[in-house]
């Protein structure tokens, strides 16, 4: 309660009278953001009426990363509000830029998250480490400041990082083991904001490039690949990891590869730079040599 | 090609294991110069397939992976010179493409030897000859792929309970 | 005179000991699941009621199974068919609503022309149930008939009385089991006795099955397969975890000089499911897929054979990655008879 005696507006209130005007002004509209799962933590929920924008919530368990639906609507009709993290921002971006949604078709709302909750307690997220949100980025509106805030550095928790291995045998061993608990359900891709191929190598029956006969060398060929796809256009958002029901720490493969694309090729981060191009879309001839010399990750 | 057998130290004899290795080729500078090794008689061991594309940038990263990890022991991927790809920049693609994978199979722990990125002229043949033996005298010394070997973390998979 | 218990401290010991005539598996936690294995196996056995990850329908369905192996070697040609079980099994520490899902599978698998891998590890595998009480959140075993405190279906039913698991034969097979452990047992204390017959199930009895309409044509264009639909990503998760899916697919391949023929777990929530040759697809849609999902598992399949299939362990819940449980379809369903009943409900 502020001295007046009034309750103060918190950003959720604020977040759900932004959406109520919305669908009240914009008939046909959507508007994407989190309510509260019956049970416990958040789920996505699509609005389609003013009414409605009381179920919305915003606190430190919104994992979802939104953005991810977009792309499945795209080409249809009705403007589309949607809540956004600094991370989502990046991710916005990046399908903006791939032609993925029309940015006149969104209202993008501004959450300004300063980190979530570890799934286990109330420990900072893993994935909020290195937290990084897009420069220059134009929000219709916004909750507050939309910076990136003060958190560890994912370089500093990148060294200790590294429960595969220094030797190659180790490394090879680690991930038989982690790989083994994979069921190959996909949801991993199901969730990923970057997967949005219309028809996926993975649901391709002619040629199939990969069963389901769920040994290693069939694990191994789905997630190198998709981690190979993903390169330089994951965002970090973490979704990976947490759909997956047995708990393979894919985020330490994807980190890997995100670290290899800013050493080789100065790339900070997808949707960071409006003006810097995804780094597997372009060239250079100042590119490294090629060699099997490799650098300890 | 003539072939002379591959190097075989102490644990391939054993074993008797010939290495695969999967050689994509493009066509305007690195096939030329296989086809030049050929045509010149130049001793190389026998364990290539030799797959012609018309630029090495069309050599997608799952081509790669899904030839390791169906029986191949190491994919060689040659290239015109950065600067003479007759698309202009096809090799830069796939020399960017090359140093990610390359970076990805390591973190994943397969030795870096088993999947090379060279380039090789229409008029190299010689380096032709000596890249193919460089590359499988490796292979053969690192022993088979050990994604090759069937039904390795098979809890979930194969003629079985589950268990 | 009591029925047989045996002190925790030497259950690890019985499991190896029953394991040298015959296959014994059990829950045991390693690198953070919980899932059943064949002993010995690294990491540790847990007898608690706590899911596994995998339900106890992938000891009879493996998720992926051999049908038979080609070599076309030089030399080397011919076929091999999948080798058949070798010895008899016995699974300890499964729960109620996991063993009820093998009633609801054997009318399919069973059927005229019986699955044979099926049918054989079903009639050599014994049960040891875990008395359970359903207490996860996430549970609601009996409002889908199910006790977990005494499972149907079981061979052996355990209780946990503290320090010791009672051991109750159900069946003649079960009793073999006990025999096998003659001379590790000892009597129960009247106290323990009294433990075991006070278990009772706290799972959620109030999801209302049996109030979901008859004649799915009221249910075909509920506003509520959209509103699923939208949140859905696909992932098929829940089919994968669900004890009582059956549906899987046949594929070749080959690696090297060697092909396969096996059978994996498919999931009619992936978009491929229903894709024809030539590319025809009638579930193109999620809404489709979704939809199906839930009117096979509530209505189609209990048309057919009395009974819905779902066991209440809510996996599905736990896991989906957006938020989606059947228990909260079945309430929705139920509520009404009437298309565009749901818009905007969200409780």
């Amino acid at each position: 309660m502020s001295e007046h005696g009034m309750p103060e507006t918190t950003m959720e209130d604020n977040l759900r009278t932004t959406a109520a005007e919305f669908l009240g002004r914009t008939p046909g509209a959507c508007f994407i953001g989190y309510e509260a799962a019956p049970q416990g933590g958040t789920r996505p929920v699509f609005l389609r009426s003013a009414g409605d924008a009381g179920r919305l919530v915003w606190n430190r368990w919104c994992y979802a990363n939104l953005t991810a639906y977009l792309p499945e609507m795209n080409g249809g009709e009705g403007l589309i509000g949607i809540a956004v993290k600094g991370c989502d921002a990046r991710a916005l971006r990046e399908l903006v830029r791939a032609g993925q949604i029309e940015r006149a078709r969104l209202f993008v709302v501004g959450l300004p998250c300063t980190g979530l909750s570890a799934l286990d307690g109330d420990t900072l997220a893993g994935r909020c480490h290195g937290c990084m949100y897009p420069e220059d980025f134009v929000y219709d509106a916004t909750l507050g400041p939309m910076e990136t805030p003060d958190l560890p550095h994912r370089a500093d928790v990148a060294v200790e990082e590294n429960p595969a291995g220094k030797t190659v045998e180790e490394r090879r061993r680690f991930w038989e083991a982690e790989l083994d608990r994979c069921i190959r359900c996909e949801a991993c891709r199901k969730i990923c904001y970057a997967c949005y191929c219309p028809e996926c190598i993975f649901e391709k029956t002619d040629p199939r490039w990969s069963s389901r006969r769920r040994d290693h060398a069939d694990k191994f060929f789905f997630h190198a690949v998709r981690a190979m796809h993903l390169a330089g256009r994951c965002i970090g958002c973490g979704e990976c990891e947490r759909a997956c029901p047995a708990g393979v720490r894919l985020m330490l493969l994807n980190r890997s590869l995100q670290r290899d694309v800013e050493v080789l090729f100065g790339y900070r981060g997808a949707g960071v730079d409006e003006n810097v191009a995804p780094p597997l879309t372009t060239v250079s001839r100042d590119d490294p040599e090629f060699t099997v010399e490799r650098t300890s990750p | 090609m003539t072939g002379e057998p591959a190097a075989l130290t102490e644990k391939t004899r054993e074993k008797n294991y010939e290495p695969k290795v999967l050689v994509f080729a493009c066509n305007w500078c690195s096939y030329a110069g296989a086809d030049m090794a050929g045509v010149a008689r130049l001793q190389m061991p026998p364990n290539c397939r030799v797959i012609r594309v018309m630029c090495s940038a069309r050599v997608r990263p799952e081509m790669v992976v899904a030839a390791l990890t169906r029986g191949i022991d190491a994919v060689l991927v040659l290239g015109c010179h950065p600067g003479d790809c007759h698309y202009v920049e096809g090799n830069l693609h796939t020399r960017r493409r090359g140093l990610v994978l390359g970076g990805l199979l390591d973190t994943l722990g397969l030795e870096p030897e088993r999947f090379q990125l060279r380039w090789v002229s229409a008029a190299e043949g010689q380096k032709y000859a000596e890249v193919i033996r460089e590359v499988v005298e490796g292979v053969a010394a690192l022993g088979p792929n050990p994604l090759g070997k069937q039904n390795v973390g098979t809890r979930n998979a194969g003629n079985h309970d589950g268990g | 005179m009591n029925p047989g218990c045996l002190d925790k401290a030497g259950i690890e010991d019985a499991l190896m000991h029953l394991a040298a005539s015959r296959d014994v598996f059990a829950p045991v936690r390693e690198g953070g699941t919980l899932e059943f294995r064949r002993l010995p196996a690294g990491g540790l056995v847990f007898l608690g009621p706590e899911k596994t990850l995998l339900p106890l329908k992938t000891l009879y369905l493996p998720m992926t199974e051999d049908v038979f192996s080609r070599c076309m070697k030089a030399g080397e040609t011919g076929m091999e068919i999948a080798a058949p079980m070798e010895r008899d099994r016995v699974v300890f520490g499964a729960l109620g609503c996991d063993i009820a899902t093998l009633h609801l599978l054997d009318p399919v698998l069973l059927g005229e022309p019986p699955d044979e891998a099926y049918r054989e590890r079903r009639e050599r595998t014994a049960i040891v149930a875990l008395a359970c009480k359903g207490e996860g959140p996430e549970c609601f075993c009996s409002s889908c008939d199910i006790d977990p405190a005494c499972p149907g279906g079981s061979d052996v039913v355990l209780t946990d009385v503290g320090d010791a698991f009672l051991f109750d034969a159900l069946t003649e097979k079960g009793s073999r089991i006990l025999e096998t452990l003659d001379g590790r047992l000892r009597e129960a204390t009247d106290d323990e006795l009294a433990t075991a017959r006070s278990f009772d199930s706290t799972a959620a009895d109030n999801i209302p099955l049996a109030k979901i309409p008859e004649d799915f044509a009221d249910l075909w264009e509920a506003d509520l397969w959209d509103d699923l639909a939208s949140r859905c990503i696909g992932c098929g998760v829940c089919t994968l975890l669900c004890p009582t899916c059956y549906c899987f697919d046949v594929q070749d391949e080959q690696r090297g000089t060697e092909s396969k023929r096996f059978k994996t777990w498919d999931s009619c929530m992936f978009s491929e499911f229903t894709r024809m040759a030539g590319g025809d697809n009638p579930r193109d849609t999620k809404r489709s897929r979704v939809r199906q999902r839930f009117l096979h598992k509530l209505q189609y399949y209990s048309s057919e054979h009395g009974k819905a299939a779902c066991v209440g362990c809510g996996r599905c819940r736990v896991h989906c990655p957006v938020g989606i449980g059947i228990d909260e379809v079945i309430t929705r369903l139920a509520r009404g008879k009437v298309p565009g009943e749901v818009k905007g409900g969200g409780e």
